[in-house]
């Protein structure tokens, strides 16, 4: 029975009727979706339900609870998601214009952006290396859809990662003219806050000479 | 095809006095030295070969990492060729690449298209547009007339170096496109950056002649040793008899001839992996060079 009990999670649910039960599996399946930022794959969703529990019929049930609500259950990408229905699109579209306008920065996008400023083109890992910890995906997804980064050349290591520059929107947003009104980088060096010959994964940075 | 002893018509032989010339600063020498340097060049320029693309793009690496160190972002040769070789379309080759492509454009008929300046060369030199459009229009305008093609080239730099330090690039390029006109060659030759000592560039009046000449005649005569080494090196790859080269040797060669560096892509007709074994015959061969001196991702070039 050990595999049954994933995390002490009771999936069989044997001690209550089967007509409960299907009811438990339903929610628990809606709740892993609905938490779920991508496609959740078959094996996943089997982790929280019985052994014997027919997943697609399930999902089915789930779906046609969902008829009167603005999302449903899709199969995307070999594994199912909730997402809005279609005809709703024009609305959130309306209500991402507001909040995709320029806003606020985070502390970690502003590092992320100004590591990116500098040492352009750079990638993800390089990016990762020298601020000391792991830049998520989605945190470049962020200044990607903001227009503030966009994708460079891919950089000549294994796996060919892309490299992030700076955009014109970029400028746009700090009020800059072109690139070489950024800070000056040898002053920065000099008070020892960069330190980019300790990392070989980093391409040289972009300097502006003083005189 | 080429006849394989025929000395190259566009690389004259150079007077050994000319040779010499270099070290005279005095402006009178400077001067007579660069014309004659120039004049020689004058036959490289008219070439229809196509190694004058490769040549005018070798020069204008040159001219970039030259521009590159001396607004101390030190991109190297790899960094700047990696910044549009392995940039994909739709990717934005980033600062040092819009800065080769900016020299890559002086080697091209298209650079003398002045009106095109305005647009095209703040953005190549990560300028703001505004200050220099102005600049950029009036010099695109004007003609050399009777004045000496070098004085006209150097004054019009200078008046783009007093917009300020982020304008040294730029001013080079102008006296290399400038000159060019008032020589009335077909494209410019990316010459003067990679031979203007920094320290020249805080020169003015007659010094800055003086120093403009002796590089301008320095880039001359490098660019013809490096134009006859191209051509030479061309030579061996048109008449080296490969047995079995492959389906898309010739497509590949002509690309060897013509640019700068190219990597091992799948043609019309074989895989990468056939491109791949090609250039490493030719490199065991001699005929081609790898330029990165990575194991992967590598670069081949003449």
């Amino acid at each position: 029975m050990a595999s049954d009990m994933v995390r002490g999670l009771d999936t069989e649910l044997a001690d209550l009727p089967p007509a409960l039960r299907w009811r438990e599996w339903m929610l628990r399946v809606e709740a892993v979706l609905f938490a779920a930022s991508t496609p959740v794959p078959r094996e996943v969703l089997a982790r929280v339900v019985g052994q014997d529990c027919a997943l697609e019929l399930l999902l089915g049930d789930i779906a046609i609870e969902l008829s009167g609500r603005p999302y449903e259950i899709a199969r995307v990408a070999g594994g199912w998601q909730l997402r809005t229905r279609a005809q709703h699109a024009q609305t959130i579209r309306a209500a991402q214009a507001e909040s995709d306008a320029p806003r606020e920065l985070t502390r970690n996008e502003a590092l992320v952006l100004t590591v990116i400023a500098y040492m352009q083109p750079v990638t993800r890992g390089a990016i990762s290396r020298l601020i000391g910890h792991e830049i998520s995906r989605d945190l470049i997804a962020r200044l990607h859809r903001q227009a503030l980064i966009t994708r460079g050349p891919r950089s000549p290591e294994p796996g060919a990662p892309y490299t992030y520059v700076t955009t014109a929107g970029f400028l746009a947003f700090f009020g800059l003219d072109s690139l070489r009104e950024l800070p000056d980088m040898s002053a920065l060096e000099e008070a020892g806050l960069l330190r980019s010959a300790t990392d070989p994964g980093l391409t040289t940075p972009l300097t502006i000479d003083p005189d | 095809m080429h006849s394989p002893v025929a000395p190259p018509a566009e690389v004259p032989a150079r007077p050994l006095w000319l040779r010499q010339g270099h070290g005279q600063n005095d402006p009178e020498n400077a001067v007579f030295f660069a014309g004659s340097a120039l004049a020689l060049l004058n036959r490289a320029t008219l070439s229809d070969d196509p190694v004058g693309s490769l040549w005018r793009q070798r020069l204008a690496l040159s001219a970039a990492v030259a521009v590159s160190a001396l607004e101390g972002r030190n991109a190297g040769e790899t960094q700047l060729r990696d910044a549009l070789a392995l940039c994909r379309p739709g990717d934005d080759p980033g600062p040092a690449g819009r800065l080769l492509l900016g020299w890559r454009l002086l080697g091209e008929a298209r650079a003398l298209r002045s009106t095109d300046w305005p647009l095209r060369l703040p953005a190549a030199f990560d300028l703001p547009p505004g200050p220099a459009a102005d600049l950029l229009r009036d010099l695109g305008g004007r003609l050399s007339g009777h004045q000496l093609p070098l004085r006209f080239a150097a004054e019009a730099a200078q008046e783009v170096l007093a917009l300020g330090p982020a304008h040294r690039g730029l001013a080079l390029w102008i006296a290399d496109a400038l000159l060019a006109r008032a020589l009335g060659w077909r494209a410019p030759v990316p010459l003067l950056a990679a031979h203007l000592p920094r320290a020249a560039l805080r020169l003015e009046g007659q010094a800055w002649l003086t120093a403009c000449a002796l590089a301008w005649g320095k880039g001359a005569i490098s660019a013809l040793d490096l134009y006859a080494q191209l051509l030479r090196r061309a030579e061996q790859l048109r008449t080296a008899s490969l047995r079995r080269q492959g389906k898309d040797a010739v497509a590949i060669f002509a690309a060897l001839q013509s640019q700068d560096a190219m990597a091992a892509q799948a043609g019309a007709a074989a895989s990468a992996r056939a491109a791949r074994r090609l250039f490493d015959r030719l490199i065991s061969l001699g005929l081609v060079r790898e330029l990165t001196g990575r194991t992967t991702f590598r670069l081949y070039g003449l």
